[in-house]
Formats: structure tokens, C-alpha cells, sequence
């Protein structure tokens, strides 16, 4: 995909990581990036936009379908997800497979068929309440398929246990605009709060939408994550 | 019996009731006092319809063409498929010998045309009527067999009309200004010199198979093998024709007469037996197979031309292979959560975002068209706008503040307004909209839309339309 800025893209079939473009982040994460084949969750506020970015990055490298599966009660709360509004993400709506499950149960079920079909290049679920037996099966399931799967939990409770193989703790930051009437990109206090084969870290991260791009935002770059309890989701 | 007007009359009865000289149409007083034991059950003509079509789909056993005929007949067109039977004979004693079994009484007749089959059935002796008996047998028959409506019957006969042989010596002009013309197409149809359209139940379909077996199937297991085998010869066939199949049907006979139907969509043409198999295991998981599956059909409903088969040979070049992965997943999602449940979405030429995106069904989508450039807009779009308090600094700008969930937040940049007009041509009473995206303190990026303004007949009215973050 020629609109994807940053690193070029890995040829299909042999990518294991895709770059998030932040030199520094993909340092810190095992594998120079975020490996395929595998779960990655998302939690805390604004994970909803960090998610969107993270498989905007992934299926900018991988080709295939993007699923997203809804949680009923997330739609009804905080809206279904609007074509035009992935394209900032660089997710193409036309690439999109909604999935609208009932409840935990139901998208658990649709996000692992979705992972274990090579037709995948990600597969975001929005879910509540998973465990650690329910998070192997859809590691398992990404491995057989090959595309990264995405937990999607705004609410996650602290410390449970999962085999994602990153799990990241997002609050997305309030800046101020560079110039009056303008917005600044957006940008997440970002921890990687574990990380299978790498040291948990922080990073205040952007996501520039014109080059579809990670960066660490300019004033604060990266730093060790504070005594555990400290952030909150 | 059945409610009517001037009381309770009896619907229909059975044999024993017959036999006591009981009549269709009696008044229930009249057959209380013929029968004081009568026993007495409500009329169900609506089920009675449903069972007919029922028994009538049963049929397809026989024939692909089947039909309801009128109350309480089915019509098949035997035409090619007699032979399978052993005989038009062997046939009609085997409709009638299950049919009885499942506690029908049956009158079953075949003939060279369906009228006369269908009067034969009713009027006459039933049993196999030889294409060169059967005008002079249904000349015998009694003026009914004409099957025209009740009152022309009744007028018919009054007139000394009692057989079908009776009509012929009239002048068939005047039969038809006398009676309507429906009365002499009748007559023609009945005698074999006009043929009357058959209407199937069902169209019949070019790619079907069937099996059937002396001992029933009991186990899903089973049946899963049989489906299994009546795919590997549907799917031959379908090779043959160069087609892939879009739906199939699956019809399996109960030993008590029950059918199940199944129907399954594909994504994507296909005639992979092992991968159409699958479509049917979430179906016939825990299906109720009562006593058994006697007869099992299965039916391309819908085809579409597919070319050979590639194999492809793992390599990297899996666009169809990955094609057909995609079309895989969207089948299996499908048939389990529904298609109003896994959906693709399409863009749709309107400037009001909620009429943009059109959500669309996985297994069928339409092709896709570009999306339009447009200003920024939200990654999620509420499905009800929530009304916000808003708090701007100057009349008709960005707000300064919000009041969300009861609590005042501050706005720390605004970007905006971009103005969407009301699309006029959809008629209503539309206002213009202004959208904001604002970021707030706690982080969030909205999307909020005012309508009116200050100083107009409609004072502004805030809500938040979507979230970017």
C-alpha cells in the first residue's frame, strides 16, 4: 500500500512484525515491532482510537480482511464504527468485516474464527470479561492464521492474567492545538505494561494521520513505568 | 366442525361418520340428534393448508414437480420419473401404502393429463388410467368432475346435465355464453385437448440428488456420511456443468412424515464437497431425527458459472486461495450470528453522515464504490445523537465548554464548523448543521453538531454525533 508512510512495507508471508513507525517503541518490543501471528490487548481510555491505529499500521503490511467484532452493548453506548472515520487510521472500509456479537461469548467465538482463517490480517474484538484459557485459545488461533489479533477492553481490569503477548494500558492526552482553530494529533499516554520477552515501558506516543505513523511525542519520549497502581485506566 | 353463521356446522368427517349418514354442511344440532356420541374437534383450515403443503413438498420424493390442488390434493407430474418406481402402478400403491401409514386416507390416480387425473382421483375409480381409456373413462364421470365452481354445477345438473358425456352433443358456443368460458376450458382440459399450465410448488432445479434407504438413518453421524455422499455426486455434476453452487437445499424425510428443510448460502460459488459440508454441520447438529431419516434431498437452488478449479500450489501467490479463505469465514460467521450480523460496509452518496456508510450483508455484497473525500469524521458514529450543554464564547462559534454526564468539562481546541446542508430533496424540515471537533480536558475528541442559532425562530440545540478517540 503506497500510502503507508514510514518503513516500507514487509513483502506478505514473511512479515512477522509490522513497525509502528516510533523507532523507539519498536525497539522496546520483542521482535522489532508488533509480531503477527499473535494477541495483542489494548486497554484504558481512548484504547478505542490506540486500537484503530494499531490495525491501520498491521493491515497496512498484511493484506486481507479487517474484523472488527462489536460488542452490542459498546455500539449501542459509544456508537457503531463509521466508514469514513477508519480512513484517518488508514484502515480501508472497504477491506472491513463488521461483526456484531450479543456478548462476551459471541465475539469471543467470531475473533477466533477470524484469526484462525488466513483470510485475516487483523481481527479486533471488543470484549469485557475474557480468561486466561479463553485469550490461549485465540493465541492459538492467531499462530494458525497468521494475523494479530486485538483485544479490545476499555475497562480491563488491572493485572489479570492473559497470553497476549503485549498488553498495552492507554489514556489518550489532552493537547493543545498548534495554532488556534486546529487540532493536535492524536496521542495516548501509552504503557506497555508487559510484554512477553521485552521490559515494560511508557511512551507518550502521536498518531500522525497523514503519514499513518506512530511517534513519540516530542516533549516526553519514553520512560520507566511508575510503581505498579499508579496509572489507572 | 366450524363456527358459521345460524350455528356450528360440521367441517368435515371421517369414515365412521360417513357411514352414520352424516353430511359435510350439517348443522351441529341435526348431527347430534343423528349421532348423540358425536366426537367433535375444531376446524383448522389455515394448518390444514400448511399440512397440505407439507404433504405436497413430502411428494417431491416422487417427482420435482409438485403442486398443491386445491383443499385436499397434491398433483404431481409423474412425466420421467415413473420408471424409478417400478411403474406408474408401483408408484401410486406406494404413495398410497405410505400415505396410509402415516394415516391419510388416499385416493391416488394417475392419467395422461392432470385434469383428468385429478377427476379421476375424485369421481372416478382411482388407479392408473391408460392415456387411451381416459376420455372415454372421464365421459362417465359425473359433472362435478369438471371441478367448476359450485353454483355452476348445481346449474349444470339442474339442467338434466349429470355426466360429462352429456355436454358434448351442446353446442360449445353456447356452453361457454351460458356458463362462462371456464366452463368449456374445463371440459377441454379434462378431455385432453387443451393443456393446462402446472404450476410447481417449488421450481424444480437442474442439479439435484437423492438418496434413499431401506433402513433409516439414526444418527447424525449418518446422516452427516450421507450428505457427505449426495455432495460428492451433487458436485460432480455441478463439475460437469462448469457451475458452483450459491445455495443449496437440503430436504430430510422423517419415517413419520416430517421434512426438514435446510438452506444454506455459500459467499462464493463453490462445488467443493468438503467445503460445502460444513455449511450443513451447524444445522443438523441437534437437529430432532425422530425415528429415523428415510430419504434425503439435496438441491443447487442457485448456481453461477465457475470456471476450472485451480489448485494452487502453496505458494505466495494465494490470491485465490485467499479468496476463498475470506469466502470461508464470511459462510461460517454467517450461519452461525446471521446475516444482519456480519456485514461489509459500502459507501453511500450522501453528505449526512449517517447516511453515508451503508451496512450491507457479508455473504452478498454489493461491489464497492470510492468513498468521497469529506471533512474530518469520527471512527465511531452514534446511533441516537445525545443532546450535550454547550457553552460558547461567541454566538455562533465553538463552545468553550461542554456539560457531559452532569459534569462541566473545558474544550482546549476546537476545530470547525464545517456546515452540512440539509439535503433538500429528501423533503422534511431539516436544519443546516454545524460540526465541531472539539478536545476535551479528559482527553476525548468529539464530534458535536449544532442545530439553529442564537436569534432564530430555533434556538441551537447541541449533541454529540460521534467519538474519534
Amino acid at each position: 500500500m503506497s500510502r503507508i508512510g514510514g518503513q516500507p512495507p514487509i513483502a506478505d508471508g514473511t512479515a512477522v512484525a509490522v513497525r509502528t513507525g516510533a523507532a523507539d517503541i519498536d525497539a522496546a518490543l520483542p521482535g522489532r515491532g508488533l509480531r503477527l501471528g499473535a494477541l495483542h490487548e489494548v486497554s484504558g481510555a481512548g484504547a478505542g482510537g490506540f486500537t484503530a491505529a494499531l490495525a491501520g499500521r498491521i493491515a497496512g503490511t498484511r493484506s486481507g480482511l479487517v474484523v472488527w467484532c462489536q460488542h452490542r452493548r459498546r455500539r449501542r453506548d459509544e456508537g457503531v464504527l463509521h466508514g469514513p472515520g477508519l480512513m484517518a487510521f488508514g484502515l480501508d472500509p472497504d477491506r472491513l468485516l463488521l461483526v456484531d456479537g450479543d456478548g462476551d461469548a459471541a465475539v469471543l467465538w467470531a475473533l477466533e474464527e477470524a484469526l484462525r482463517s488466513p483470510a485475516t490480517a487483523v481481527a479486533v474484538g471488543e470484549v469485557d470479561r475474557i480468561d486466561l484459557f479463553k485469550s490461549r485459545r485465540l493465541q492459538l488461533a492467531a499462530e494458525t492464521g497468521g494475523g494479530a489479533g486485538l483485544l479490545l477492553r476499555p475497562a480491563a481490569p488491572l493485572l489479570e492474567p492473559s497470553a497476549a503477548v503485549t498488553r498495552w494500558r492507554v489514556r489518550s492526552l489532552a493537547r493543545p492545538g498548534p495554532r488556534s482553530g486546529e487540532l493536535a494529533s492524536l496521542a495516548w499516554n501509552a504503557e506497555l505494561w508487559r510484554a512477553k520477552g521485552a521490559v515494560p515501558c511508557r511512551f507518550e506516543v502521536s498518531f500522525d494521520e497523514q503519514t499513518l505513523c506512530f511517534a513519540l511525542a516530542a516533549d516526553l519520549a519514553r520512560g520507566p513505568l511508575p510503581a505498579a497502581g499508579a496509572a489507572g485506566g | 366442525m366450524r363456527a358459521e353463521a345460524g350455528g356450528p356446522r360440521l367441517y368435515a368427517l371421517s369414515p365412521e361418520a360417513v357411514a352414520v349418514k352424516l353430511r359435510r354442511g350439517m348443522s351441529l344440532a341435526d348431527a347430534r340428534a343423528v349421532c348423540p356420541g358425536l366426537h367433535l374437534a375444531d376446524a383448522a383450515p389455515e394448518r390444514d393448508v400448511q399440512a397440505l403443503e407439507a404433504l405436497a413438498l413430502w411428494c417431491g420424493r416422487y417427482s420435482p414437480w409438485v403442486a398443491v390442488d386445491g383443499a385436499d390434493g397434491v398433483l404431481l407430474d409423474i412425466t420421467g420419473c415413473a420408471h424409478l418406481m417400478g411403474g406408474e402402478a408401483a408408484l401410486l400403491d406406494d404413495v398410497a401404502a405410505r400415505l396410509e401409514r402415516l394415516g391419510f386416507a388416499v385416493r391416488a390416480a394417475a392419467a395422461s393429463n392432470p385434469d383428468a387425473a385429478r377427476a379421476w382421483a375424485r369421481f372416478g375409480e382411482s388407479g392408473v388410467l391408460a392415456a387411451s381409456r381416459t376420455e372415454a373413462a372421464v365421459r362417465t364421470l359425473p359433472i362435478a368432475a369438471l371441478g367448476l365452481e359450485p353454483e355452476t354445477t348445481r346449474g349444470l345438473e339442474r339442467l338434466g346435465f349429470k355426466r360429462v358425456r352429456d355436454l358434448e352433443p351442446v353446442p360449445h358456443h353456447a356452453l361457454a355464453t351460458r356458463f362462462g368460458p371456464t366452463a368449456l376450458e374445463r371440459l377441454y382440459r379434462l378431455l385432453g385437448r387443451m393443456k393446462a399450465p402446472f404450476v410447481a410448488l417449488s421450481p424444480p432445479v437442474r442439479h439435484a440428488v437423492r438418496l434413499g434407504w431401506a433402513e433409516p438413518l439414526g444418527t447424525t453421524e449418518g446422516i452427516e456420511a450421507a450428505i457427505a455422499d449426495a455432495l460428492a455426486s451433487l458436485c460432480r455434476a455441478l463439475d460437469h456443468a462448469q457451475l458452483g453452487a450459491r445455495t443449496l437445499r437440503l430436504e430430510l424425510a422423517r419415517l413419520d412424515g416430517a421434512l426438514h428443510r435446510l438452506e444454506v448460502r455459500t459467499a462464493r460459488a463453490s462445488r467443493t464437497p468438503q467445503v460445502l459440508l460444513r455449511l450443513f454441520r451447524e444445522g443438523i447438529d441437534g437437529l430432532d431425527i425422530g425415528f429415523g431419516i428415510e430419504c434425503l434431498r439435496l438441491a443447487a437452488t442457485a448456481t453461477e458459472p465457475l470456471g476450472p478449479i485451480q489448485i494452487v500450489s502453496g505458494g505466495s501467490d494465494g490470491g485465490e486461495a485467499r479468496a476463498d479463505a475470506e469466502a470461508r469465514l464470511v459462510e461460517r460467521l454467517t450461519h452461525r450470528l446471521g446475516a444482519d450480523r456480519v456485514r461489509r460496509l459500502r459507501a453511500r452518496d450522501s453528505h449526512w453522515p449517517e447516511r453515508a456508510v451503508r451496512l450491507v450483508p457479508a455473504l452478498d455484497p454489493p461491489p464497492p464504490v470510492p468513498w468521497p473525500a469529506r471533512g474530518p469524521r469520527p471512527l465511531r458514529l452514534l446511533e441516537e445523537p445525545r443532546p450535550v450543554g454547550a457553552l460558547a464564547e461567541v454566538p455562533d462559534g465553538a463552545p468553550r465548554r461542554l456539560h457531559l454526564d452532569g459534569r462541566p468539562v473545558m474544550v482546549i481546541a476546537a476545530e470547525g464548523p464545517e456546515r452540512i446542508e440539509p439535503e433538500w430533496w429528501r423533503g422534511g424540515e431539516a436544519l443546516p448543521r454545524d460540526y465541531h471537533r472539539l478536545d476535551l480536558e479528559n482527553g476525548r475528541r468529539l464530534w458535536v453538531r449544532r442545530e439553529g442559532r442564537y436569534g432564530s425562530g430555533t434556538p441551537p440545540r447541541w449533541t454529540v454525533d460521534g467519538v474519534f478517540v
